[in-house]
Protein backbone atom coordinates (compact mmCIF):
# COMPACT_ATOMS: atom_id res chain seq x y z
CA UNK A 1 0.00 0.00 0.00
CA UNK A 2 2.73 2.40 1.03
CA UNK A 3 4.67 1.50 -2.09
CA UNK A 4 1.64 2.19 -4.21
CA UNK A 5 1.20 5.64 -2.65
CA UNK A 6 4.89 6.32 -3.05
CA UNK A 7 4.66 5.57 -6.76
CA UNK A 8 1.66 7.86 -7.17
CA UNK A 9 3.46 10.57 -5.24
CA UNK A 10 6.57 10.22 -7.36
CA UNK A 11 4.62 10.51 -10.60
CA UNK A 12 2.64 13.44 -9.26
CA UNK A 13 5.80 15.28 -8.22
CA UNK A 14 7.41 14.55 -11.59
CA UNK A 15 4.30 15.90 -13.28
CA UNK A 16 4.37 19.09 -11.21
CA UNK A 17 8.07 19.43 -11.89
CA UNK A 18 7.59 19.11 -15.64
CA UNK A 19 4.63 21.51 -15.67
CA UNK A 20 6.59 24.07 -13.69
CA UNK A 21 9.59 23.75 -15.99
CA UNK A 22 7.34 24.19 -19.05
CA UNK A 23 5.67 27.33 -17.70
CA UNK A 24 8.99 28.78 -16.60
CA UNK A 25 10.35 28.15 -20.09
CA UNK A 26 7.23 29.77 -21.61
CA UNK A 27 7.61 32.79 -19.34
CA UNK A 28 11.30 33.29 -20.18
CA UNK A 29 10.61 32.84 -23.90
CA UNK A 30 7.76 35.34 -23.95
CA UNK A 31 9.76 37.88 -21.95
CA UNK A 32 12.50 37.69 -24.59
CA UNK A 33 9.92 38.23 -27.35
CA UNK A 34 9.64 41.92 -26.51
CA UNK A 35 13.25 42.78 -25.71
CA UNK A 36 15.87 43.60 -28.33
CA UNK A 37 18.11 42.58 -30.00
CA UNK A 38 15.86 41.00 -32.64
CA UNK A 39 17.40 38.68 -35.21
CA UNK A 40 15.25 39.59 -38.19
CA UNK A 41 17.09 37.32 -40.60
CA UNK A 42 16.10 34.40 -38.43
CA UNK A 43 12.55 35.76 -38.30
CA UNK A 44 12.42 35.82 -42.09
CA UNK A 45 13.62 32.24 -42.31
CA UNK A 46 11.01 31.04 -39.81
CA UNK A 47 8.17 33.02 -41.40
CA UNK A 48 9.03 31.39 -44.69
CA UNK A 49 9.35 27.91 -43.22
CA UNK A 50 6.32 27.98 -40.92
CA UNK A 51 4.05 30.05 -43.13
CA UNK A 52 4.86 29.54 -46.77
CA UNK A 53 6.13 25.96 -46.72
CA UNK A 54 3.10 24.80 -44.72
CA UNK A 55 0.70 26.06 -47.39
CA UNK A 56 0.49 22.82 -49.46
CA UNK A 57 -0.26 20.63 -46.44
CA UNK A 58 -2.79 23.03 -44.98
CA UNK A 59 -4.37 23.73 -48.37
CA UNK A 60 -4.84 20.05 -49.16
CA UNK A 61 -6.33 19.38 -45.74
CA UNK A 62 -8.71 22.32 -46.16
CA UNK A 63 -9.95 21.51 -49.64
CA UNK A 64 -10.78 17.90 -48.82
CA UNK A 65 -12.39 18.88 -45.54
CA UNK A 66 -14.64 21.39 -47.34
CA UNK A 67 -15.52 18.81 -49.98
CA UNK A 68 -16.40 16.06 -47.55
CA UNK A 69 -18.33 18.50 -45.38
CA UNK A 70 -20.71 19.23 -48.25
CA UNK A 71 -21.27 15.55 -49.00
CA UNK A 72 -21.93 14.67 -45.36
CA UNK A 73 -24.21 17.58 -44.61
CA UNK A 74 -26.10 16.96 -47.85
CA UNK A 75 -26.82 13.39 -46.72
CA UNK A 76 -28.31 14.67 -43.50
CA UNK A 77 -29.99 17.88 -44.61
CA UNK A 78 -31.69 16.42 -47.68
CA UNK A 79 -33.68 14.14 -45.37
CA UNK A 80 -35.65 17.12 -44.10
CA UNK A 81 -35.33 19.33 -47.18
CA UNK A 82 -32.86 21.77 -45.66
CA UNK A 83 -30.36 21.75 -48.52
CA UNK A 84 -30.34 25.53 -48.55
CA UNK A 85 -28.49 25.54 -45.20
CA UNK A 86 -25.55 23.53 -46.46
CA UNK A 87 -23.50 26.53 -47.60
CA UNK A 88 -23.94 28.19 -44.19
CA UNK A 89 -23.01 25.03 -42.34
CA UNK A 90 -19.88 24.60 -44.42
CA UNK A 91 -18.62 28.14 -44.01
CA UNK A 92 -19.35 28.29 -40.28
CA UNK A 93 -17.72 24.92 -39.56
CA UNK A 94 -14.68 25.84 -41.59
CA UNK A 95 -14.07 29.29 -40.12
CA UNK A 96 -15.05 28.62 -36.52
CA UNK A 97 -13.73 25.14 -36.00
CA UNK A 98 -12.24 22.96 -38.69
CA UNK A 99 -9.96 25.54 -40.28
CA UNK A 100 -8.02 26.39 -37.14
CA UNK A 101 -8.07 22.92 -35.55
CA UNK A 102 -7.10 20.93 -38.63
CA UNK A 103 -4.52 23.47 -39.78
CA UNK A 104 -3.20 23.53 -36.19
CA UNK A 105 -2.87 19.76 -36.03
CA UNK A 106 -1.24 19.52 -39.45
CA UNK A 107 1.23 22.28 -38.63
CA UNK A 108 1.89 20.66 -35.24
CA UNK A 109 3.02 17.54 -37.09
CA UNK A 110 5.05 19.40 -39.65
CA UNK A 111 6.53 22.33 -37.76
CA UNK A 112 6.46 21.12 -34.15
CA UNK A 113 8.51 18.11 -35.18
CA UNK A 114 10.99 20.04 -37.26
CA UNK A 115 11.53 22.68 -34.57
CA UNK A 116 12.11 20.01 -31.93
CA UNK A 117 14.49 18.08 -34.19
CA UNK A 118 16.48 21.13 -35.23
CA UNK A 119 16.83 22.70 -31.79
CA UNK A 120 17.34 19.25 -30.25
CA UNK A 121 20.22 18.49 -32.61
CA UNK A 122 21.71 21.88 -31.84
CA UNK A 123 21.47 21.04 -28.13
CA UNK A 124 23.16 17.64 -28.36
CA UNK A 125 25.92 18.89 -30.69
CA UNK A 126 26.60 21.80 -28.28
CA UNK A 127 25.60 24.43 -30.86
CA UNK A 128 23.33 26.08 -28.28
CA UNK A 129 26.25 26.32 -25.85
CA UNK A 130 28.34 27.72 -28.69
CA UNK A 131 25.74 30.46 -29.26
CA UNK A 132 26.07 31.55 -25.64
CA UNK A 133 29.87 31.68 -25.84
CA UNK A 134 29.56 33.87 -28.96
CA UNK A 135 27.60 36.58 -27.14
CA UNK A 136 24.22 35.43 -28.45
CA UNK A 137 21.24 34.59 -26.31
CA UNK A 138 19.81 31.28 -27.58
CA UNK A 139 16.28 32.29 -26.60
CA UNK A 140 16.44 35.42 -28.71
CA UNK A 141 18.23 33.77 -31.61
CA UNK A 142 16.39 30.45 -31.79
CA UNK A 143 13.09 30.62 -29.95
CA UNK A 144 11.77 34.18 -30.34
CA UNK A 145 11.75 34.06 -34.18
CA UNK A 146 9.85 30.78 -34.11
CA UNK A 147 7.27 31.99 -31.59
CA UNK A 148 6.55 35.16 -33.56
CA UNK A 149 6.37 33.21 -36.80
CA UNK A 150 3.87 30.79 -35.23
CA UNK A 151 1.66 33.50 -33.75
CA UNK A 152 1.61 35.57 -36.95
CA UNK A 153 1.67 32.94 -39.68
CA UNK A 154 -0.88 30.49 -38.28
CA UNK A 155 -3.80 32.98 -38.55
CA UNK A 156 -2.74 33.75 -42.12
CA UNK A 157 -2.60 30.03 -42.90
CA UNK A 158 -6.02 29.52 -41.35
CA UNK A 159 -7.47 32.41 -43.36
CA UNK A 160 -6.18 30.73 -46.50
CA UNK A 161 -7.51 27.37 -45.31
CA UNK A 162 -10.96 28.91 -44.71
CA UNK A 163 -11.09 30.22 -48.27
CA UNK A 164 -9.81 26.99 -49.79
CA UNK A 165 -12.19 24.87 -47.70
CA UNK A 166 -15.21 26.93 -48.70
CA UNK A 167 -14.06 26.72 -52.30
CA UNK A 168 -13.79 22.93 -52.04
CA UNK A 169 -17.34 22.80 -50.74
CA UNK A 170 -18.48 25.03 -53.57
CA UNK A 171 -16.90 22.73 -56.16
CA UNK A 172 -18.63 19.62 -54.84
CA UNK A 173 -21.95 21.40 -54.33
CA UNK A 174 -22.12 22.88 -57.82
CA UNK A 175 -20.47 20.21 -59.95
CA UNK A 176 -21.50 17.05 -58.13
CA UNK A 177 -24.75 17.92 -56.39
CA UNK A 178 -26.05 20.37 -58.96
CA UNK A 179 -26.46 23.47 -56.78
CA UNK A 180 -26.81 26.82 -58.52
CA UNK A 181 -23.45 28.57 -58.22
CA UNK A 182 -24.78 32.08 -57.59
CA UNK A 183 -27.24 30.94 -54.95
CA UNK A 184 -24.61 28.81 -53.18
CA UNK A 185 -22.20 31.73 -52.99
CA UNK A 186 -24.94 34.03 -51.82
CA UNK A 187 -25.93 31.59 -49.07
CA UNK A 188 -22.34 31.22 -48.02
CA UNK A 189 -22.03 34.88 -47.15
CA UNK A 190 -25.57 35.70 -45.96
CA UNK A 191 -25.19 34.37 -42.42
CA UNK A 192 -21.41 34.70 -42.07
CA UNK A 193 -20.36 37.31 -39.51
CA UNK A 194 -16.94 38.83 -38.93
CA UNK A 195 -16.78 37.26 -35.46
CA UNK A 196 -16.98 33.77 -37.00
CA UNK A 197 -13.77 34.37 -38.90
CA UNK A 198 -12.16 36.33 -36.08
CA UNK A 199 -12.78 33.66 -33.46
CA UNK A 200 -11.03 31.17 -35.77
CA UNK A 201 -8.10 33.51 -36.21
CA UNK A 202 -7.73 34.01 -32.45
CA UNK A 203 -7.65 30.24 -32.04
CA UNK A 204 -5.06 30.02 -34.80
CA UNK A 205 -2.75 32.50 -33.09
CA UNK A 206 -2.98 30.57 -29.81
CA UNK A 207 -2.33 27.28 -31.62
CA UNK A 208 0.66 28.82 -33.40
CA UNK A 209 2.09 29.79 -30.02
CA UNK A 210 1.43 26.31 -28.58
CA UNK A 211 3.06 24.51 -31.54
CA UNK A 212 6.23 26.58 -31.65
CA UNK A 213 6.58 26.67 -27.87
CA UNK A 214 6.16 22.88 -27.50
CA UNK A 215 8.68 22.25 -30.26
CA UNK A 216 11.19 24.69 -28.78
CA UNK A 217 10.76 23.36 -25.26
CA UNK A 218 11.19 19.73 -26.27
CA UNK A 219 14.21 20.50 -28.44
CA UNK A 220 15.86 22.82 -25.94
CA UNK A 221 15.68 20.22 -23.17
CA UNK A 222 16.56 17.17 -25.23
CA UNK A 223 19.55 15.15 -24.19
CA UNK A 224 21.49 12.08 -25.15
CA UNK A 225 22.18 11.96 -28.86
CA UNK A 226 19.95 10.72 -31.65
CA UNK A 227 17.59 8.87 -29.35
CA UNK A 228 17.05 11.98 -27.23
CA UNK A 229 16.26 14.05 -30.30
CA UNK A 230 13.78 11.40 -31.45
CA UNK A 231 12.05 11.43 -28.07
CA UNK A 232 11.96 15.22 -28.12
CA UNK A 233 10.33 15.23 -31.55
CA UNK A 234 7.63 12.79 -30.45
CA UNK A 235 6.92 14.66 -27.26
CA UNK A 236 6.71 17.98 -29.14
CA UNK A 237 4.07 16.69 -31.56
CA UNK A 238 2.06 14.82 -28.95
CA UNK A 239 2.00 17.61 -26.41
CA UNK A 240 1.23 20.25 -29.04
CA UNK A 241 -1.69 18.20 -30.41
CA UNK A 242 -3.18 17.55 -26.99
CA UNK A 243 -2.77 21.16 -25.90
CA UNK A 244 -4.42 22.31 -29.14
CA UNK A 245 -7.47 20.13 -28.51
CA UNK A 246 -7.76 21.25 -24.88
CA UNK A 247 -7.27 24.93 -25.69
CA UNK A 248 -9.73 24.61 -28.57
CA UNK A 249 -12.48 23.68 -26.15
CA UNK A 250 -11.53 26.38 -23.66
CA UNK A 251 -11.34 29.06 -26.34
CA UNK A 252 -14.63 27.99 -27.89
CA UNK A 253 -16.28 28.16 -24.47
CA UNK A 254 -14.86 31.64 -23.88
CA UNK A 255 -15.58 32.98 -27.36
CA UNK A 256 -19.03 31.37 -27.39
CA UNK A 257 -20.19 33.62 -24.63
CA UNK A 258 -19.44 36.82 -26.50
CA UNK B 1 47.29 47.45 -16.03
CA UNK B 2 49.60 48.83 -13.39
CA UNK B 3 51.16 45.50 -12.59
CA UNK B 4 54.66 44.82 -13.80
CA UNK B 5 55.01 42.36 -16.61
CA UNK B 6 57.20 40.17 -14.47
CA UNK B 7 54.45 39.44 -11.96
CA UNK B 8 51.80 37.13 -13.37
CA UNK B 9 48.41 38.65 -14.12
CA UNK B 10 45.62 36.48 -12.85
CA UNK B 11 42.86 35.80 -15.40
CA UNK B 12 40.78 33.11 -13.76
CA UNK B 13 40.55 31.94 -10.18
CA UNK B 14 38.28 29.17 -8.94
CA UNK B 15 37.57 28.74 -5.25
CA UNK B 16 35.91 25.63 -3.89
CA UNK B 17 33.88 25.06 -7.03
CA UNK B 18 31.24 22.38 -6.51
CA UNK B 19 28.65 21.09 -8.91
CA UNK B 20 26.13 18.34 -8.51
CA UNK B 21 23.32 17.09 -10.69
CA UNK B 22 20.56 15.86 -8.42
CA UNK B 23 22.25 13.46 -6.03
CA UNK B 24 25.27 12.96 -8.28
CA UNK B 25 28.21 15.14 -7.36
CA UNK B 26 30.59 15.87 -10.20
CA UNK B 27 32.87 18.59 -8.84
CA UNK B 28 33.70 18.44 -5.15
CA UNK B 29 35.69 21.59 -4.57
CA UNK B 30 38.00 22.72 -7.35
CA UNK B 31 40.58 25.41 -6.62
CA UNK B 32 42.54 26.69 -9.57
CA UNK B 33 44.41 29.78 -10.74
CA UNK B 34 45.15 30.59 -14.35
CA UNK B 35 47.50 33.43 -15.25
CA UNK B 36 47.82 35.44 -18.42
CA UNK B 37 49.89 33.72 -21.09
CA UNK B 38 49.68 30.39 -19.31
CA UNK B 39 48.52 27.19 -20.95
CA UNK B 40 46.97 24.72 -18.56
CA UNK B 41 45.92 21.24 -19.54
CA UNK B 42 43.40 19.43 -17.38
CA UNK B 43 43.61 15.67 -17.69
CA UNK B 44 41.34 13.07 -16.15
CA UNK B 45 39.29 10.05 -17.03
CA UNK B 46 36.00 10.14 -18.86
CA UNK B 47 33.27 11.44 -16.59
CA UNK B 48 35.69 13.07 -14.17
CA UNK B 49 33.96 16.43 -14.64
CA UNK B 50 36.37 18.13 -17.04
CA UNK B 51 33.68 19.45 -19.37
CA UNK B 52 31.48 20.45 -16.44
CA UNK B 53 34.38 22.52 -15.11
CA UNK B 54 34.64 24.52 -18.33
CA UNK B 55 30.87 24.89 -18.62
CA UNK B 56 30.68 26.32 -15.11
CA UNK B 57 33.26 28.97 -15.96
CA UNK B 58 31.44 29.77 -19.20
CA UNK B 59 28.21 30.31 -17.29
CA UNK B 60 26.49 27.47 -19.16
CA UNK B 61 26.05 25.60 -15.89
CA UNK B 62 25.45 27.13 -12.50
CA UNK B 63 27.78 25.75 -9.85
CA UNK B 64 26.18 24.40 -6.68
CA UNK B 65 28.64 26.39 -4.61
CA UNK B 66 32.02 28.04 -4.84
CA UNK B 67 33.32 31.16 -6.51
CA UNK B 68 34.61 32.02 -9.97
CA UNK B 69 36.76 35.10 -10.50
CA UNK B 70 37.54 36.44 -13.96
CA UNK B 71 40.05 39.31 -13.93
CA UNK B 72 39.70 39.35 -10.17
CA UNK B 73 35.95 39.92 -10.26
CA UNK B 74 33.56 37.44 -8.70
CA UNK B 75 31.24 36.81 -11.66
CA UNK B 76 28.27 35.87 -9.50
CA UNK B 77 28.31 39.27 -7.80
CA UNK B 78 28.24 41.13 -11.13
CA UNK B 79 25.18 42.37 -12.97
CA UNK B 80 23.99 40.29 -15.92
CA UNK B 81 25.57 42.58 -18.51
CA UNK B 82 28.90 42.82 -16.64
CA UNK B 83 28.91 39.06 -16.27
CA UNK B 84 28.25 38.62 -19.98
CA UNK B 85 31.09 41.03 -20.77
CA UNK B 86 33.46 39.03 -18.54
CA UNK B 87 32.48 35.73 -20.08
CA UNK B 88 32.50 37.04 -23.66
CA UNK B 89 36.29 37.37 -23.51
CA UNK B 90 36.51 33.58 -23.49
CA UNK B 91 36.82 31.80 -26.83
CA UNK B 92 35.77 28.17 -26.80
CA UNK B 93 36.52 25.27 -29.11
CA UNK B 94 33.88 22.60 -28.58
CA UNK B 95 34.55 18.90 -28.72
CA UNK B 96 32.57 18.24 -31.90
CA UNK B 97 33.31 21.68 -33.30
CA UNK B 98 29.68 22.74 -32.66
CA UNK B 99 29.63 24.68 -35.92
CA UNK B 100 26.24 26.13 -36.85
CA UNK B 101 25.21 23.86 -39.68
CA UNK B 102 22.76 26.35 -41.17
CA UNK B 103 25.51 28.93 -41.72
CA UNK B 104 28.42 28.99 -44.14
CA UNK B 105 31.95 28.47 -42.88
CA UNK B 106 32.88 32.15 -42.97
CA UNK B 107 29.60 33.12 -41.28
CA UNK B 108 30.45 30.67 -38.52
CA UNK B 109 33.87 32.23 -38.01
CA UNK B 110 32.48 35.77 -38.19
CA UNK B 111 29.53 35.02 -35.90
CA UNK B 112 31.09 36.30 -32.68
CA UNK B 113 32.40 39.45 -34.36
CA UNK B 114 29.01 40.31 -35.79
CA UNK B 115 27.12 39.55 -32.59
CA UNK B 116 29.48 41.12 -30.13
CA UNK B 117 30.86 44.10 -31.99
CA UNK B 118 28.29 44.47 -34.78
CA UNK B 119 31.07 44.31 -37.36
CA UNK B 120 29.69 44.93 -40.87
CA UNK B 121 29.44 41.83 -43.05
CA UNK B 122 32.22 42.72 -45.48
CA UNK B 123 34.76 43.55 -42.80
CA UNK B 124 33.75 40.50 -40.75
CA UNK B 125 34.26 38.31 -43.83
CA UNK B 126 37.78 39.70 -44.30
CA UNK B 127 38.64 38.95 -40.68
CA UNK B 128 37.10 35.49 -41.03
CA UNK B 129 39.25 34.76 -44.08
CA UNK B 130 42.33 35.93 -42.22
CA UNK B 131 41.50 33.66 -39.27
CA UNK B 132 40.82 30.74 -41.60
CA UNK B 133 44.22 31.37 -43.08
CA UNK B 134 45.78 31.34 -39.62
CA UNK B 135 44.46 27.80 -39.09
CA UNK B 136 45.69 26.68 -42.49
CA UNK B 137 42.45 26.80 -44.45
CA UNK B 138 42.23 28.51 -47.82
CA UNK B 139 39.59 30.96 -49.00
CA UNK B 140 37.91 28.24 -51.02
CA UNK B 141 36.30 26.70 -47.92
CA UNK B 142 34.78 30.01 -46.77
CA UNK B 143 31.57 29.60 -48.75
CA UNK B 144 31.06 25.90 -48.04
CA UNK B 145 28.64 24.57 -45.45
CA UNK B 146 30.19 22.90 -42.36
CA UNK B 147 28.72 19.51 -43.33
CA UNK B 148 30.84 19.53 -46.48
CA UNK B 149 34.09 19.55 -44.47
CA UNK B 150 36.06 16.67 -42.98
CA UNK B 151 36.34 16.26 -39.22
CA UNK B 152 39.79 17.81 -39.05
CA UNK B 153 38.71 20.78 -41.13
CA UNK B 154 35.64 21.30 -38.94
CA UNK B 155 37.90 21.37 -35.89
CA UNK B 156 40.06 23.99 -37.57
CA UNK B 157 37.02 26.10 -38.46
CA UNK B 158 35.93 25.76 -34.83
CA UNK B 159 39.36 26.96 -33.79
CA UNK B 160 39.17 29.90 -36.20
CA UNK B 161 35.78 30.79 -34.73
CA UNK B 162 37.14 30.58 -31.19
CA UNK B 163 40.00 32.99 -31.93
CA UNK B 164 38.02 35.34 -34.23
CA UNK B 165 37.37 37.98 -31.58
CA UNK B 166 40.95 37.81 -30.27
CA UNK B 167 39.83 36.52 -26.87
CA UNK B 168 41.98 36.90 -23.78
CA UNK B 169 41.07 33.42 -22.60
CA UNK B 170 40.75 30.25 -24.69
CA UNK B 171 39.12 26.95 -23.77
CA UNK B 172 39.64 23.76 -25.74
CA UNK B 173 37.39 20.78 -25.07
CA UNK B 174 39.11 17.58 -26.21
CA UNK B 175 40.52 19.25 -29.33
CA UNK B 176 42.12 16.13 -30.79
CA UNK B 177 39.47 13.50 -30.07
CA UNK B 178 38.51 11.56 -33.18
CA UNK B 179 41.31 12.84 -35.39
CA UNK B 180 44.10 10.95 -37.10
CA UNK B 181 47.62 11.21 -35.58
CA UNK B 182 48.89 13.72 -38.12
CA UNK B 183 45.85 15.95 -37.79
CA UNK B 184 46.28 15.77 -34.01
CA UNK B 185 49.75 17.22 -34.31
CA UNK B 186 48.42 19.89 -36.68
CA UNK B 187 45.68 20.91 -34.22
CA UNK B 188 48.10 20.82 -31.26
CA UNK B 189 50.56 23.06 -33.08
CA UNK B 190 47.78 25.43 -34.10
CA UNK B 191 46.59 25.67 -30.51
CA UNK B 192 50.11 26.43 -29.29
CA UNK B 193 50.51 29.04 -32.02
CA UNK B 194 47.13 30.69 -31.43
CA UNK B 195 47.60 30.87 -27.68
CA UNK B 196 51.06 32.39 -28.15
CA UNK B 197 49.95 34.87 -30.84
CA UNK B 198 47.06 36.13 -28.74
CA UNK B 199 49.04 36.04 -25.51
CA UNK B 200 45.94 34.36 -24.12
CA UNK B 201 45.42 32.22 -21.07
CA UNK B 202 44.29 28.77 -22.12
CA UNK B 203 42.65 25.76 -20.54
CA UNK B 204 42.61 22.55 -22.54
CA UNK B 205 40.85 19.44 -21.37
CA UNK B 206 41.92 16.18 -22.88
CA UNK B 207 42.86 12.63 -22.12
CA UNK B 208 45.26 12.56 -25.04
CA UNK B 209 48.62 12.75 -23.27
CA UNK B 210 50.71 13.36 -26.37
CA UNK B 211 48.73 16.46 -27.02
CA UNK B 212 48.81 17.41 -23.34
CA UNK B 213 52.64 17.41 -23.34
CA UNK B 214 52.62 19.40 -26.56
CA UNK B 215 50.22 22.11 -25.42
CA UNK B 216 50.77 22.44 -21.70
CA UNK B 217 52.89 24.69 -19.53
CA UNK B 218 51.14 23.19 -16.55
CA UNK B 219 49.11 20.05 -16.13
CA UNK B 220 46.32 19.48 -13.63
CA UNK B 221 44.75 16.14 -12.97
CA UNK B 222 41.07 15.99 -12.09
CA UNK B 223 39.94 12.94 -10.18
CA UNK B 224 36.64 12.44 -8.35
CA UNK B 225 35.76 16.09 -8.73
CA UNK B 226 38.97 17.48 -7.27
CA UNK B 227 42.31 18.56 -8.63
CA UNK B 228 44.59 15.97 -7.11
CA UNK B 229 47.79 17.04 -8.82
CA UNK B 230 49.00 20.26 -10.42
CA UNK B 231 52.45 20.89 -11.75
CA UNK B 232 54.86 21.51 -14.54
CA UNK B 233 54.39 19.39 -17.64
CA UNK B 234 58.13 18.62 -17.79
CA UNK B 235 59.17 15.44 -16.04
CA UNK B 236 55.60 14.37 -15.43
CA UNK B 237 56.34 10.84 -16.66
CA UNK B 238 58.65 10.28 -13.71
CA UNK B 239 56.26 11.72 -11.14
CA UNK B 240 55.61 9.46 -8.16
CA UNK B 241 52.00 10.47 -7.49
CA UNK B 242 50.27 7.09 -7.75
CA UNK B 243 47.08 8.42 -9.38
CA UNK B 244 48.96 10.51 -11.92
CA UNK B 245 51.39 7.71 -12.58
CA UNK B 246 48.66 5.18 -13.22
CA UNK B 247 46.74 7.56 -15.48
CA UNK B 248 49.57 8.72 -17.70
CA UNK B 249 50.87 5.22 -18.17
CA UNK B 250 47.40 3.82 -18.69
CA UNK B 251 47.85 0.99 -16.16
CA UNK B 252 44.93 -1.05 -14.94
CA UNK B 253 46.58 -1.60 -11.53
CA UNK B 254 46.70 1.29 -9.13
CA UNK B 255 44.58 3.47 -6.88
CA UNK B 256 42.09 4.39 -9.65
CA UNK B 257 39.51 1.60 -9.80
CA UNK B 258 38.73 0.26 -13.25
CA UNK B 259 35.04 -0.33 -13.72
CA UNK B 260 34.95 -3.28 -16.03
CA UNK B 261 32.80 -6.28 -15.31
CA UNK B 262 34.80 -9.43 -15.96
Amino acid sequence: MLNFLRTIGRYFLAFLNATGAFFLFAFISVSHCFRPPFYFRQWGRQFFEIGYLSLPVVGLTAIFTGMVLVLQSYTGFSRFSAESSIATVVVLSMTRELGPVLAGLMVAGRIGASIAAEIGTMRVTEQIDALSTLSTNPFKYLIVPRLWAGVIMLPLLVLTADAIGVFGGYLVATYKLGFNAAIYINQTFTYLKAEDVNSGLIKAAVFGFIITLSGSYAGFNSKGGAQGVGAATTSAVVSASILILICNYLLTAILFGT
Amino acid sequence: MSQKTSSPIEKIRLEGLEKSFGSKTVLTGVDLVLNKGESLVVIGGSGSGKSVLLKCILGLLKPTSGKIFIDGKDIFSLSTSEKEASISQIGMLFQGGALFDSLKVWENVAFGLRQRFGTPAKEARDIALEKLNAVGLSESVADLMPAELSGGMQKRVGLARAIATNPAILFFDEPTTGLDPIMRTVIDSLIVKCVKDLGAAAITITHDLTSAYHIADKIAMLYEGKIIWLGDSKGIEKNKNPYLNQFIHGRMEGPIPVNIKS
